[in-house]
Formats: C-alpha cells, structure tokens, sequence
C-alpha cells in the first residue's frame, strides 16, 4: 500500500502532501470529472482556482465539492456525481 | 480598530504587514492553503532547487512570507486559511465557511484584494475535458510538482510565455504556442516605450522568456484565428485559421489564456460602483488613487481593483493601508505616498504596454453561434444572441431568457462575454449594458451551512 493516497471510485490514488484532489487525479490521468445536467457532457478541473465549479466531486459523502480546493487527505473516499437524469427539452 | 484583509496574495500580505507595523489588528483570509496568492502559490513548500523552474520573480516572494510569518507569531495578526469569503457587507460584517462550517465577524473596516480570474476564450470545444486554462497548468506546476506533457498553449499575453518556460523547465516542453497577436499588435505597442525601471525590468524579462522558447525549439504559431477544438479519450485535435488557409495540430492537453481581468465578485456583491476598462475591455470597480471605495472604510488592492501585475499589487496594498491609517487618524509620512505614487504611475505605462501588445480579439469575444459561452448552464453565443432578437435587454433578463449565467460560477466565465454579445447586438458602448447583479453567498453554500453559522466577536 503506498503511503499517501485516497480512494477513487475502484481505484488507489496517490498523492504528495499539499495537493488538491483534483490535482492528484489529474496527475493519475483522470480528467473526466462529472457529467453536465442538460446534455451529459463530461467535464473536468479548468482553472483549477475555485473559480469554474467543472471539477465537482463527491468527497467523503458530501456532494458538490471543488476537487480544486480539497487538499487530499489519507483515505479519504472520492467519486463522481450519479449522473443526472437527461432533462427532456420542452 | 480591526481590519480584515481578503485575500493573501501580494497585496493583502503588504496591506497587512503595513497595518501591523502601525499596531492595528488584522485578520487576513485567504481560500487557499497558504499565503502567496496567485504569483507566490505554494512558495512556502518549495525547495531551493526549483527557483530555476519558476524563476526568481516567484521566490522574490520569500520576503513578503517572512514578515507575515514573524506577524503571524503576534497578537496583531490572525490568519484563516481555506476560508472561502461568501458576504462582505457595507456594514463591514465578513462571512466565510471553512470545512463546511461558517461564520461571520463584525469588523471597523476592510481591504479586498481578492486579485484577477483569466478571461474566458470562449472556443468551440473549451469545455472537454482536458482542455484547461494556462493559468490551471501553473497551479499544477506550483502545487503537484505536474505538468501535462505534449500540451498546446493557445491565446496571448505574459503569462502564456511565464507557463510556457515553467513548463519546459519542468521537463514537460508544450508542443506548440498558438498565439493570437498580431503584426499590428505589434506596431501599436511600440509607440508606448519607455525608459522607466519597471519598462526595462519587463521587457528584459519578455526577451528572456521568448530566448527560452526559441532555445527549446518551441513553435510558434502568430496571429492565429478560430479555434475549434475536437476532444476524444485524451486526444485532442485543434484546429485553426491562419490567414486564410486551415490547420490542425494534435495534443495531449490544451491551455487556453487570454489574459486575466479583475475577480469583481465580491465588489459586484457589494454594490460597489463599477466602470468599463476600454483599455483591458473589462469591469474595474471604481477607487481613487488609494484604492478607497465609495463606500467608507472598505478599500481595494491589487489586481483584484485593476491589472497591473505583482510589484504594483504589493504597492497597492501598502497604498490601501497607508490611505485606511490616514483616514482613522494615524499620522503617515507624506514622503511614503509620493514615492509609492510616482511608481504606480510608472506600473501603468508597463500596463498599457502590455494592453496594446496582447488584447482580446474580436473571434473569441463574440464567439460564433454554435459555441457554448456559459459553461454551467451550457447556454451557447447563438442563444444569448436569439434571446436579445426576441427583446432581453440586457444581462439580467437573459437569466430569464437562457439561464446564461445563472450556474454555479456566478458569470464569472461568461459575464464579459455576454456583456460584449449585448453590447454589439443592441450598438451600444460595453460600459451602458451593465452587469449580472452578484448576489451572495458569492460561492455556493448549503443553507444548512447558512443556518447554522456562527457569529464571532472578538
Ligand atoms: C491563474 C493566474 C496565474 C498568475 N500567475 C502569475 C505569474 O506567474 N506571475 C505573475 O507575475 N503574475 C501572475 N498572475 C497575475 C497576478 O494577478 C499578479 O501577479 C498578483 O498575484 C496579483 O496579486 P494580488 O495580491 O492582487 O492577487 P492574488 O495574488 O491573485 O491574490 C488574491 C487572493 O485572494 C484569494 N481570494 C479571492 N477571492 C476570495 C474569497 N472569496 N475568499 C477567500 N479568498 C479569496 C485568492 O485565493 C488569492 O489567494 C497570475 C494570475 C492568475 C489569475
Ligand atoms: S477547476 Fe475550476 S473550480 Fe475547480
């Protein structure tokens, strides 16, 4: 087991002190974050400063938080948003 | 007398450590981890050996940290990290959550210096994954010791080349600059030289960086135009116009930048006035030269009131400290202000220079019909245009209209856009369309949060 890291869906991820979990999950390869609510596109982390809200994620059963702004913490629990329904355009 | 500073970039950490020297209290916020604010990100943690990945601009830094450190020792100086500021009020009342807890402070006055956000370049495809702001990669940079490897920087301005040289330091040259300047950009600036130390410091610090690019053998595309992006499993194709004929590179990771602008939030949420920059085709709050504010003891600073880099944001902290001191009734040395404003001015010219060489361009301020604009709501150029045919007049309305604007990031990726799409549809100056009205909390929060917050006194 390595030192520093939390859990990603199924996945082991590592990280060095003081980075964001967003930045570890890039640095792993993982860019796709979450789905948009009208048409289900993927999205992931663009300014990396707090400032887009593309890089939300479920951390430790709260929703909606900036992966951006997380410092990542030994074993903390990680994961994308249930995808939403698609809205049907009236 | 108590100040809270938001915001611990150059200009909070000088606005502080002035107001300390005078024996005044401050609290200093800051979201982040740390103080150092976006040019001294993560400084504290960095090892020696990377001052030739960041250059000793970063680790110039060191100075301002020392001395927030030895205040923070004191009784003076309280620092709250990871605060997020979601109300400022006129009545001087703060409120922030931190770990999912708020709480809100009464204080005798305030300094924002909640410094700049990059300008969107809206393009066809900027919201796949992978593809980020030039500013994101620095933060990896500063942060995780991570850059993407194989990336295409598109846009202009300073800091496309600062990310650029990082990046190669870092032993992850970008494949390629794409950048949209222009011959007559070029043309148009040079008439703003000058022989001023902050002109001859910068453009010794251009020169260098564009020597490394060419050193690492970096291409350089100029005056590109329509960007569209096309993303598939970490793959991306961009294509381009150059002249009139079309290309397309491939990368990895595509960094976009055009430039950065005021973070208006929470002066916008404040009622504060507001003016249209012709020169950075943005909105600056408006402050006199101290960086007052119309409403008493609430002051400005940094490039959070007006673009004008870090050595200029660090004076204005002092400026903003030194006009609060004089306002409550300390005595300041006249001789400290006319040296501080004979440089301010000398920052300016820099600006204007910058201005000229790296400004927007036309392809991306009002993008094309079929390009998503506002990011959260998904809403693209094309309906913000329908809805202004159909009779929305202005900003607000198009909320109703299209939900532009109404998603999680509060305009702050799509309010200049909307205001350039309005102000050409109707015919009128940018500066008469107005804005999103910026209500708080400014950063989404639970109202269980809101509910239970705490009020602490001092
Ligand atoms: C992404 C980015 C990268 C940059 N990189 C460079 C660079 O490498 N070199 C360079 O010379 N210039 C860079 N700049 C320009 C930069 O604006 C100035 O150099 C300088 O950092 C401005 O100092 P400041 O104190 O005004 O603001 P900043 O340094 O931006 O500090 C503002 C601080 O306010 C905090 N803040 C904002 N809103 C809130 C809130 N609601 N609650 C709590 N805290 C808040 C932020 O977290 C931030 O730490 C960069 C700008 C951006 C946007
Ligand atoms: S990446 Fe923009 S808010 Fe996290």
């Amino acid at each position: 087991m390595p030192h520093n890291f939390f859990y990603f869906e199924n996945q082991i991820i590592e990280f060095d002190e003081g980075m964001s979990v967003a930045a570890a999950l890039l640095r792993k390869g993982i860019n796709d974050f979450r789905q948009t609510q009208v048409t289900q596109q993927p999205r992931g982390p663009f300014c990396m400063m707090g400032a887009c809200f593309d890089c939300l994620l479920v951390i430790d059963g709260l929703t909606n938080q900036q992966g951006c702004m997380y410092l990542a913490k030994q074993g903390i629990r990680v994961s994308r948003h249930p995808s939403y329904p698609l809205l049907e355009m009236i | 007398m108590r100040v809270a500073i938001i915001g611990a970039g150059p200009a909070g950490m000088a606005a502080a450590i002035t107001l300390i020297k005078n024996n005044v209290r401050v609290t200093l916020f800051d979201e982040n981890s740390g103080v150092g604010g976006q040019i001294y990100r993560n400084l504290k943690n960095q090892s020696d050996r990377n001052v030739r990945v960041f250059g000793s601009d970063y680790f110039k830094g060191r100075y301002l940290l020392n001395q927030i450190e030895a205040a923070s020792k004191t009784p003076l100086l309280i620092l709250k990290y990871r605060a997020t500021i979601w109300s400022v009020t006129a009545q001087k009342q703060v409120s922030w959550s931190v770990g999912g807890s708020s709480f809100s402070q009464q204080f005798d006055a305030i300094i924002l210096a909640t410094g700049a956000i990059e300008r969107a370049m809206p393009v066809e495809g900027w919201t796949n994954p992978g593809v980020m702001s030039a500013g994101a990669a620095q933060i990896l940079m500063k942060t995780a010791a991570y850059a993407p490897a194989n990336s295409v920087l598109i846009g202009s301005g300073p800091l496309l080349y600062v990310v650029a040289c990082q990046m190669i330091e870092m032993g992850k040259p970008p494949i390629a600059l794409l950048e949209t300047q222009t011959r007559q950009d070029l043309t148009a600036a040079i008439r703003q030289l000058c022989f001023s130390a902050p002109m001859l410091t910068y453009l010794m610090k251009g020169i260098g960086m564009l020597c490394t690019l060419k050193f690492a053998g970096i291409k350089r595309i100029k005056a590109i135009t329509n960007v569209r992006i096309r993303s598939q499993n970490k793959h991306h194709i961009i294509q381009f116009n150059k002249g009139n004929t079309e290309h397309h590179i491939e990368a990895e990771t595509v960094l976009l930048h055009a430039g950065v602008h005021p973070n208006i939030q929470l002066t916008q949420a404040l009622g504060l006035m507001h003016h249209w920059s012709n020169e950075n085709l943005s909105l600056e709050p408006v402050t006199d030269d101290f960086g007052r504010t119309t409403v008493q003891d609430i002051l400005l600073a940094g490039d959070g009131m007006k673009i004008l880099g870090a050595d200029a944001a660090k004076q204005s902290g002092e400026l903003a400290a030194l006009a609060l001191l004089m306002d409550t009734g300390f005595a300041i040395a006249p001789f400290d202000l006319s040296k501080r404003h004979a440089q301010q001015k000398k920052y300016f010219r820099v600006r204007k220079l910058l201005e000229l060489l790296y400004p927007p361009k036309n392809w991306h301020s009002y993008p094309s019909d079929t390009t998503i604009i506002c990011r959260c709501e998904e809403v693209t150029a094309g309906e913000v245009r329908h809805a202004i045919k159909m009779g929305c007049a202005g900003p607000n309305q198009l909320k109703a209209y299209s939900r532009c604007g109404m998603g999680n990031c509060q305009g702050r990726f799509c309010g200049l856009t909307v205001v350039n799409l309005i102000s050409d549809m109707i015919g009128s100056p940018a500066g008469e369309v107005g804005y999103f009205r910026i209500r708080t909390p400014i950063k989404p929060i639970t109202l269980e949060e809101m509910a239970n917050h705490e009020t602490i006194s001092d």
